[in-house]
């Protein structure tokens, strides 16, 4: 029997090293053998905020309206970045965004980890 | 992020082969134990805010109209004027699941719940003719056709999916996939029970 205190323990371990997310214009479908965005943009990385609950991860990543680049975007992803380690990488039908428009972008996501 | 299997223990058979005698064997204990730990990945949200053109409009650092004299009338100052309020774009499920581990009120629409949404005991808590209803748990460019709703349920609790944004609700039946009368882009579940029922450990997977 896998105890609380170490799934809790397997979740710690995500919370500490998730810290960046970043966006990118790519809209290929995910799979679990990417390592990067398709086609990332540099100047949408920005830290995430973490927290933590029982057995699960939340983070918050926010992209203000005077960062990214004047583009559609349409894949995101959280990492570790001392590590340059993927941990998520997502597709949506895009987003329109401008530089220094009117528009701040807010993605909240995370994980839940149990026992099967 | 796929599973990770930990803690396997095995315990080995001891043989005894003893010389001049019947070989004897005593098992000690067989133990094949393999735990599965599994990390479901729970909807991301993707939102968005605008700061108006008018009226009391932020004061943003860096920008060069929010934070240009002359350009926005009234002139936005620092620590006043507000963003209008964030709308949901888009809501991913990845492996198009829908996990509730009722852990937060991230997806709890407040305003048609009067169900206890109980994140102390992770659970949907009814009273007598209450209801329970989510927010968009997906909600993109995709047409949803088919959804398949498990939980572990007390009682007797109704059950609901809707396609369009809660526009036309829809009974579906625990554990047995649904195909959608009236489909649309925004995915949402309701339960309406009585005192007793509850429901935990709620999951949707659901077809584009």
């Amino acid at each position: 029997m896998i105890l609380i205190e170490g799934l809790n323990d397997i979740r710690d371990e995500i919370s500490n090293n998730i810290d960046k997310g970043q966006l990118g214009t790519d809209s290929t479908a995910p799979t679990e053998a990417d390592t990067d965005l398709n086609t990332a943009d540099a100047n949408t990385i920005q830290d995430l905020t973490v927290t933590t609950t029982d057995k699960q991860v939340k983070y918050t990543y926010s992209l203000p309206t005077t960062a990214g680049t004047t583009t559609t975007y349409r894949e995101f992803k959280v990492y570790d970045n001392s590590a340059s380690v993927d941990y998520q990488r997502i597709v949506f039908t895009g987003r329109s965004f401008t530089t220094n428009g009117t528009k701040e972008i807010e993605i909240s996501g995370g994980f839940f980890i149990r026992q099967s | 992020m796929g599973s990770i299997i930990k803690d396997i223990q095995e315990d080995k058979v001891a043989i005894k082969d003893q010389i001049g005698s019947q070989p004897s064997t005593t098992v000690d204990g067989i133990w094949g134990a393999i735990d599965t730990i599994v990390i479901d990945e729970i909807p991301i949200r993707i939102r968005e805010r605008t700061a108006p053109i008018t009226g009391n409009a932020p004061f943003i650092v860096g920008h060069p109209t929010y934070a240009k004299v002359g350009i926005i009338d009234p002139q936005p100052t620092v620590g006043t004027g507000n963003w209008n309020s964030y709308t949901v774009e888009r809501v991913i499920c990845p492996k198009n699941t829908y996990y509730e581990y009722f852990r937060d009120t991230r997806f709890k629409d407040t305003g048609n719940t009067d169900a206890t949404w109980d994140t102390t005991n992770f659970k949907i808590d009814f009273g007598n003719s209450t209801t329970a209803q989510s927010l968009s748990i997906f909600y993109n460019s995709q047409t949803v056709y088919t959804a398949k709703l498990t939980a572990t349920i007390t009682g007797t609790p109704s059950l609901f999916l809707s396609a369009d944004g809660g526009s036309n609700w829809e009974s579906v039946t625990k554990d047995v996939t649904h195909t959608f009368s009236t489909t649309g882009n925004d995915l949402r579940w309701k339960g309406t029970g009585d005192s007793g029922d509850e429901i935990a450990n709620l999951k949707i997977e659901f077809t584009i």
